[in-house]
């Protein structure tokens, strides 16, 4: 077995990793792909004929992109089976602070969702400071410093300097 | 030409191209310097400053943030063993090792000079082929173009990292993101789910902050605070890289085609390019032996080439509207948000386009050397600054950047969507690039394929009668199946080795 990702150093993120090997998160991915390009497939099937026989119609490309896109992905999935079924040497995958990062995509959709409620320099402001917590930082002045400068930057540039009506 | 070339040069009349130059310039060896921000994220960050400008304005002050970065790559990496981008990866072999010998000033005056050398030379060779290749294409049909955005996706999506399916997955994903919205010939909706938003389109500077900057933000989320990095004192003369530049000339001339010639091939890019010459360099050289121990040598061969790399980008994109490397990609993205198609006509048209850009590069060498030479001290404490901090503002820029691309929030969404997707995309180790690429150039694809089946009545054998359309789809052909064949080898070579 080789670890691609060696052992942090660091002392409080270690019970925080998940670790996978590589082809089960291959695996994974694939059945997704092939899902989301079987949906695909099927809505490009159901688009319109062409007009003529010399066209290939609106949906003649995307057809020829999800059936080559299905191949790869079948190939890359039965790479990864087969890859177990031998018991090779595997790569592990490190999924480091998932936790954070499930937190983070939250934070990121709510971000958006108040963007236009609250103001956009606002929303920046408390998404920067929550983003730097999020991220680990506990030092006051940087947790306090970091988001007034990139809202003064974001101000000067966006709306003094371009003009941009930000909401 | 001369004339095109003053033309040109004319534009440094203005002085806001004075200023997007020097801050283009600033802001590369800005991102260049700090670990895990290349070009890509940053001309993708650029790109929404870039909005209320003049097109010439904002591709000068792009394009010397394309370069800058990749000057300010090896600066965290000759300091703090930690390459700023993957194409410097080569320079701190031996920049590293220069500074644990006290002679970390020499290691980064030989970088920063090498580099302009390598620029400078590169676009003597951007100018002398990429016209003439321009000119050359002028001649294609909609089978030359559609192979060759075929050939440039297939090069992209074979050499990237990780297994060339991988890479055609990702190219499928890019191209399945660019069919959504009105079919140009017929205007009937595709995939957009009956949302008028989807019509024009998924907006790409929206898309390119998502994969490239957001994607960014969750992995330094993920990676938490760093650990403090301590970096080096400068120490050593300024003067002897001067005179070390002098001797190697030959070394950085060689390394200098080496990266031209390869940064030119779709894929490849400035790592590849940097890689090669140290390896040409190390062949070639009367010490090998110093190379990886601190060898002057190493860190000029491989600044030379992965910079004259940027110039060899340059020139599929320009000439031919084919971006040859991720950054490109992003460079197409911010010509079309002004209007400018790149290609054989670009020459024709906006002749002002190509020729700034070229003057820029010269004009910029001087320029990003003193900024380097100068800023040394500064560039060493930008990789100290808190990841925390910079995940705070990559993600900022990416909210306002998206929200003032259309002044909605639709593609505040996308770029939302985006992130997430590329983040997911890099766990598991699928190339970005291809994406962005098959997106940028999905639509002149398809266009170009149904255009050639109309002029041929529907008959496909119309693929099989120009023998350049022959050659590149072969090439096309060869990009995916000699990497596979490759793959499949060490994985038989593998299951021997389990077994015995």
């Amino acid at each position: 077995m080789s670890a691609e990702m060696p052992e942090p150093p660091g002392r409080r993120f270690d019970a925080e990793i998940i670790r996978q090997p590589l082809r089960l998160l291959e695996i994974i991915g694939c059945v997704i792909v092939i899902g989301v390009f079987g949906y695909y497939l099927r809505a490009a099937l159901s688009l319109p004929a062409p007009f003529n026989d010399m066209d290939i119609g609106a949906g003649g490309f995307p057809k020829l992109v999800a059936v080559a896109t299905l191949v790869a992905t079948v190939l890359v999935a039965l790479t990864a089976i087969v890859k177990s079924l031998l018991r090779l040497p595997y790569t592990l995958v490190a999924l480091k602070r998932p936790v954070m990062v499930l937190l983070a995509m939250v934070a990121l959709v709510v971000q958006a969702l108040l963007f236009t409620r609250i103001g956009a320099l606002a929303t920046t402001g408390l998404f920067a400071l929550l983003t730097m917590l999020i991220c680990g930082e506990r030092r006051l002045p940087h947790l306090i410093a970091s988001p007034v400068l990139l809202v003064g930057f974001i101000y000067l540039v966006f709306v003094v300097a371009f003009g941009v009506r930000l909401p | 030409m001369l004339d095109h070339i003053l033309l040109g040069f004319s534009a440094f009349g203005d002085p806001m191209i004075w200023a997007a130059l020097v801050f283009g310039a600033l802001m590369g060896y800005l991102i260049g310097a700090i670990p895990g921000l290349g070009p890509s994220l940053g001309v993708a960050l650029l790109i929404p400053f870039t909005y209320g400008l003049d097109p010439v304005v904002s591709i000068v002050g792009l394009v010397a943030l394309y370069a800058a970065a990749e000057y300010g790559g090896a600066i965290s990496g000759v300091l703090i063993n930690s390459p700023g981008t993957a194409a410097a990866v080569a320079t701190a072999w031996d920049g590293y090792p220069l500074t644990k010998q006290g002679r970390a000033s020499e290691a980064l005056g030989v970088s920063i000079l090498a580099s302009g050398v390598g620029i400078f030379l590169s676009t003597a060779f951007l100018i002398a082929t990429a016209v003439p290749l321009s000119e050359f294409a002028l001649r294609f049909g909609p089978t030359e173009y559609f192979a060759l955005a075929l050939v440039g996706l297939s090069l992209v999506a074979g050499l990237s990292e990780g297994s060339p399916m991988k890479g055609a997955v990702a190219m499928g994903i890019g191209l399945a993101l660019a069919t959504i919205g009105l079919d140009v010939q017929t205007g009937v909706p595709r995939f957009t789910g009956g949302e008028p938003e989807f019509f024009e389109g998924l907006p790409l500077v929206p898309v390119l902050l998502g994969l490239y900057a957001l994607s960014e933000v969750l992995i330094m989320i993920e990676d938490g605070p760093a650990d403090k990095v301590r970096n080096t004192l400068l120490t050593g003369g300024m003067a002897a890289p001067f005179r070390l530049v002098g001797k190697l000339k030959v070394v950085i001339l060689r390394s200098t085609v080496i990266g031209y010639i390869v940064g030119v091939i779709p894929g490849a890019g400035a790592s590849i390019a940097s890689f090669i010459s140290y390896a040409v360099s190390k062949r070639f050289s009367k010490t090998p032996e110093l190379f990886g121990k601190g060898a002057v040598e190493g860190v000029a061969s491989s600044e030379s080439a992965n910079n004259s790399a940027v110039s060899g980008a340059l020139a599929p994109l320009l000439a031919l509207g084919i971006p040859g490397s991720a950054t490109t990609a992003v460079l197409i993205g911010a010509l079309n948000i002004h209007g400018i198609q790149p290609g054989p006509l670009l020459f024709t048209r906006n002749p002002e386009i190509p020729y700034t850009i070229f003057a820029s590069l010269w004009i910029g060498v001087p320029v990003m050397v003193l900024i380097g030479l100068l800023g040394i001290r500064l560039w060493a404490q930008v990789a100290n600054i808190p990841r925390p901090a910079i995940a705070a503002i990559v993600a900022g820029i990416c909210f306002v950047g998206a929200y003032a691309s259309e002044n909605s929030m639709f593609p505040v969404w996308v770029m939302l969507a985006c992130g997430i997707m590329g983040y997911v995309l890099r766990k598991m180790r699928f190339p970005l690039a291809p994406v962005i690429l098959a997106m940028v150039l999905g639509e002149m694809m398809e266009t170009n394929f149904r255009r050639a089946l109309i002029t041929a009545r529907g008959d496909w054998t119309v693929f099989f009668t120009s023998p350049l359309t022959v050659v590149l789809l072969v090439v096309a052909a060869l990009a995916f199946l000699l990497p596979g064949i490759a793959i499949l080898r060490s994985l038989s070579r593998r299951v021997r080795r389990a077994q015995t």
